[in-house]
């Protein structure tokens, strides 16, 4: 069984009298503890396939199965349920709530899924600690660095625990340093925590460290390089 | 039980730190909580304050539930022994008082006993009929009348009934704002929910969220909204000289209503936001989830015209100004209908009512001595005899002109000049009909009808509205019923049972002319009055009236009115008599001077303006939550317009256009939603829920629809206009990411 499988998945956006094919008949497979890195140009689909596949946003057409259960057929409650419960968001922008102090953005995962329990705190302190951001929790975002602000932002995706992580582009905003500093982060804990990691990004260097790198291109997904080596790719693609 | 009320004061202590710490994000809601609840206590105080007052009043002014009048002395004995020996434990009577006419000893000694129940008054009474009204009437004539003692249960009933709508539409107005600024903070506030829902927060997550920040406001305002609302009813209360009665129900109720509000409005906010994608949710932040057709108003920045370039800019926001506009302008004119409501209820108050009922009994009936005879008592000023005849039930119709005809009329064409109508009541007009009529709003010569035979009186309206454009001098036709040439085979109505008369009956046609024409009358058919003798030949019948109304005086007080009617019955039992010496009158007191007085004192008038004006605040704090938030939002833009080169001159006047543009917009809206609702409501008063009693009219309160207007348009302007002073005091001179 895998973790994550796309069946022909298809988003397109109506724009006056011509169509656009975000994401056109994409099919993935990713297996459990997988690192998956898809890069592509800038509008080439690469967020709004991540966003169909982390239950975000729904495809117009396909089948999308999350450790076998399709998301595609829930209803906004149980996907929203199902989606606290196994699957993390890293978002491209941070997405903190500038009202809340770090800590308060962290734990709204566990609040929304009911999820505080013994081994919260524990957990807690571990991927703070593990993120440098144990002595700032109790700052407001617009006090946090930009790298301290994505910090939390990774600490809040994985408070729950999820079995798949899903990252765009976790570094975009970042310095170079900031940016090796996350992805060691997010590396180390997919070790530590036994977790699957797809990652949008542009960076080919981080997309390097990944299993297996699939490539979008007009909507179109093809595997770019896996554990043999690189793809040669269809024209098309 | 631990757990429940672990989540009670976890989720109660969360939503306090959100509200106190975000305070001016719901200062709002703060405003909008504390009118509603300041609404429902009204409404809740109201209710207990004239049920009190009412029953005070009531057992002030009567001790008795029912009077015997005019009883003999056997009679008196008799009921004096039912009060002391025959009434069985469960069922006693109290004689409160009597009343004589004369001494005992005089053979034509009466007296008025007046009697209380002392437990149920209706099942008292029922018993009393069974058991001992016979044998009290072969001692006597007996003439019995309740007082409002004996339907004060009923009465207060009443109260409950009409209260319990007044909430209801409360509720139903209060929830609809709530939710409705709900929903505009929420579609901009989208962002936040996003985060929550793309973290795993339900509907009912998202639920909780909201309905326990709103608890705790509206447990904060809760205690002065009922305070404010408290001296609210006692100044009304006092000016009718009433006491106002206040407890710990009131707050119960307005609490419990409020929870209902606060639970269905965020329901439906929140079941709008649950259906929306996260990805749609996290682009709310910077307005864009309100853009619409970018591609036209792409063309913005090209317009050197500042009012082309507003209006695209318009364009592209439709969708959030048509909420905000629409939603502002509907409490506006719910203000401006409120205050028409109002009228309604004055003008209601203003129609004079009879006060008693003569009915007459057997063979006997009124005629126009009778009419003297009651207007020599003091203190009645007006009799109204009523014996009328339905064209329909006589097979019958009138022939009237097209052109005379509204499209609304239910009229069956019956040739290309006319059409036929038989809703129709015939009344045949003496001089005492006659001079009825001269009170209401007439046109032409009334007194017509009793100098020709040909002439008639007619109304222009049937159901409470006018269908009709008659003028005197115009001629109606008559139909005279000949003959059946054949029967509907299945039951028919209306203009279709018409249709078949005009085509399967024999009739025969008399023309008449209009003398004169009686406006917007209220009733159900409409009103055709002619000579007694063409009465006669149309119907078929000699004009006979069997019930009578008597009006009286109506600076009469309660006390006099009593007198008054225990005088009338009293002089009519030597008046009325048959050969045999049975009376045959009944007189019946309808109570409407002491019912208009109850009514009076409620104040419902003065409390249905000012809860107008508090719709018409809803309308203000719509305009400037939405558009203050809006333009927050928005901020971005018009920095950047200062970054490349706009002068705060250039951005003041786009302020400006924006603020003029809104304030037109919302002024002719308001005007078009005022006269719908208010048409609305006229025509469900007068069409609906008609009683024939009173004939409402149609007007805009003007003064009121200005002081709307105003406030209306300085909302609009001022909300808009006040974003670019916030934005000329913000010290951010670079957009934000």
């Amino acid at each position: 069984m895998y973790i994550l499988q796309t069946e022909d998945v298809i988003k397109q956006y109506k724009q006056y009298d011509s169509t656009i094919n975000a994401v056109d008949r994409v099919s993935l497979k990713v297996e459990f503890d997988e690192f998956i890195a898809i890069i592509g140009a800038s509008g080439s689909g690469k967020s709004t396939l991540l966003n169909i596949c982390a239950g975000l946003d729904v495809p117009d057409a396909g089948k999308i199965y999350i450790r076998g259960n399709d998301i595609t057929k829930m209803n906004p409650n149980e996907l929203a349920k199902f989606r606290g419960r196994f699957m993390g968001v890293v978002f491209q922008k941070h997405n903190l709530l500038p009202q809340f102090t770090a800590l308060e953005n962290i734990v709204i995962p566990a609040i929304m899924c009911d999820q505080q329990d013994y081994r919260y705190e524990e957990h807690l302190k571990k991927i703070t600690k593990a993120l440098k951001i144990d002595d700032r929790l109790h700052h407001l975002p617009s006090e946090l660095s930009g790298g301290q602000q994505q910090r939390v932002a990774i600490a809040r995706a994985l408070i729950n625990r999820p079995q798949i992580l899903f990252a765009d582009e976790p570094t975009g905003n970042l310095d170079k340093q900031n940016a090796n500093e996350v992805l060691e982060l997010l590396l180390n804990l997919k070790q530590q925590i036994g977790q699957t990691l797809i990652i949008v990004t542009h960076d080919m260097n981080i997309a390097e460290m990944a299993d297996k790198i699939y490539k979008m291109d007009n909507g179109k997904l093809q595997l770019y390089k896996d554990r043999d080596g690189y793809k040669r790719l269809s024209p098309e693609a | 039980m631990d757990k429940f009320r672990d989540y009670i004061h976890n989720n109660f202590k969360l939503a306090r730190k959100s509200v106190t710490f975000h305070f001016k994000k719901f200062a709002h809601f703060f405003i909008v909580i504390f009118i509603i609840q300041f609404l429902l206590s009204t409404i809740t105080v109201s209710l207990h304050t004239n049920k009190l007052n009412a029953e005070n009043r009531i057992k002030e002014q009567y001790d008795s539930h029912c009077v015997f009048y005019y009883m003999n002395t056997n009679q008196k004995y008799y009921l004096k022994k039912c009060a002391t020996y025959y009434f069985e434990s469960d069922h006693f009577i109290d004689i409160k008082s009597i009343k004589e006419y004369g001494s005992e000893e005089q053979y034509d000694y009466k007296c008025d006993v007046s009697i209380l129940f002392a437990e149920d008054p209706a099942e008292g009474l029922e018993y009393f009929n069974q058991k001992y009204l016979p044998k009290l009437e072969a001692l006597g004539p007996v003439y019995m009348s309740t007082t409002p003692l004996y339907d004060l249960e009923n009465t207060l009933f009443k109260y409950d009934v009409h209260y319990g709508l007044y909430f209801l539409i409360a509720v139903v107005f209060s929830t609809l704002l709530l939710g409705i600024l709900y929903i505009i903070r929420s579609t901009g506030s989208g962002f936040e929910y996003g985060i929550y829902t793309a973290f795993g927060a339900d509907r009912k997550k998202l639920f909780n969220t909201s309905f326990w920040e709103l608890a705790v406001i509206s447990l904060m305002t809760l205690l002065p909204a009922i305070i404010c609302s408290g001296i609210f009813n006692y100044v009304l209360a006092a000016k009718s000289g009433n006491v106002i009665s206040i407890g710990l129900w009131d707050v119960f109720l307005t609490g419990f209503f409020t929870l209902i509000v606060i639970t269905a409005s965020v329901y439906i906010a929140i079941s709008k936001i649950a259906r929306k994608t996260p990805v749609s949710l996290l682009s709310a932040r910077d307005n864009s989830n309100w853009v619409h057709s970018p591609r036209v108003s792409g063309k913005i920045f090209s317009q050197k015209n500042t009012l082309k370039m507003r209006l695209l800019s318009f364009r592209r926001y439709c969708k959030y100004y048509a909420t905000v506009t629409l939603s502002s302008v509907l409490f506006a004119s719910l203000f401006l209908c409120g205050a028409y409501c109002t009228q309604l209820f004055y003008e209601k108050q203003e129609t004079v009512f009879p006060q008693f009922r003569v009915t007459y009994t057997g063979n006997n009936s009124y005629s126009e001595e009778d009419a003297e005879y009651f207007l020599s008592f003091d203190g009645i000023v007006g009799t109204y005899k009523q014996e009328s005849t339905t064209a329909m039930e006589l097979n019958e119709h009138i022939l009237v002109p097209n052109s005379r005809t509204n499209l609304t009329a239910d009229t069956v064409e019956y040739d290309k000049y006319s059409s036929a109508f038989d809703m129709v009541n015939y009344f045949a007009a003496d001089s005492e009909v006659v001079r009825n009529l001269q009170k209401s709003k007439h046109t032409g010569d009334l007194s017509s009808v009793l100098n020709s035979p040909d002439t008639v009186i007619i109304s222009d309206s049937y159901s409470n509205s006018t269908h009709f454009d008659f003028n005197p001098g115009d001629t109606v036709s008559i139909a005279f019923f000949l003959k059946a040439l054949s029967e509907p085979d299945t039951p028919m109505h209306g203009t279709d049972l018409l249709e078949f008369r005009l085509e399967n009956y024999l009739f025969y046609y008399q023309e008449v002319t209009i003398g004169a024409v009686i406006h917007d009358e209220s009733a159900e058919f409409l009103s055709l009055y002619m000579s007694p003798d063409l009465y006669k030949k149309t119907t078929g019948k000699t004009p006979e009236y069997k019930t009578v109304d008597l009006y009286v005086d109506n600076k009469l007080s309660s006390k006099e009115i009593k007198q008054l009617y225990s005088d009338i019955i009293r002089i009519n039992q030597l008046q009325f008599r048959n050969a045999d010496n049975s009376v045959y009158v009944f007189t019946e007191n309808l109570n409407t001077s002491f019912n208009n007085t109850m009514t009076k004192t409620t104040e419902l008038g003065n409390k249905l303006l000012a809860i107008s004006f508090f719709v018409l605040a809803f309308s203000v704090i719509i305009w400037f939550f939405a558009q203050i938030s809006f333009y927050k939002r928005r901020s971005n833009e018009y920095i950047l317009l200062s970054a490349v080169g706009y002068c705060p001159r250039d951005i003041r006047k786009m302020f400006f256009t924006d603020a003029l543009i809104l304030s037109i917009m919302s002024l002719i809206l308001y005007t078009v939603f005022s006269y719908i609702l208010i048409y609305a409501v006229y025509y469900i008063m007068n069409s609906w829920l008609f009683d024939y009693t009173v004939r409402y009219t149609f007007s805009i309160p003007v003064i009121l629809y200005f002081a709307g207007a105003f406030i209306t348009v300085l909302s609009a302007f001022l909300s808009t206009f006040i974003n670019y002073t916030i934005f000329k005091k913000s010290k951010n001179t670079v957009p934000n990411d």
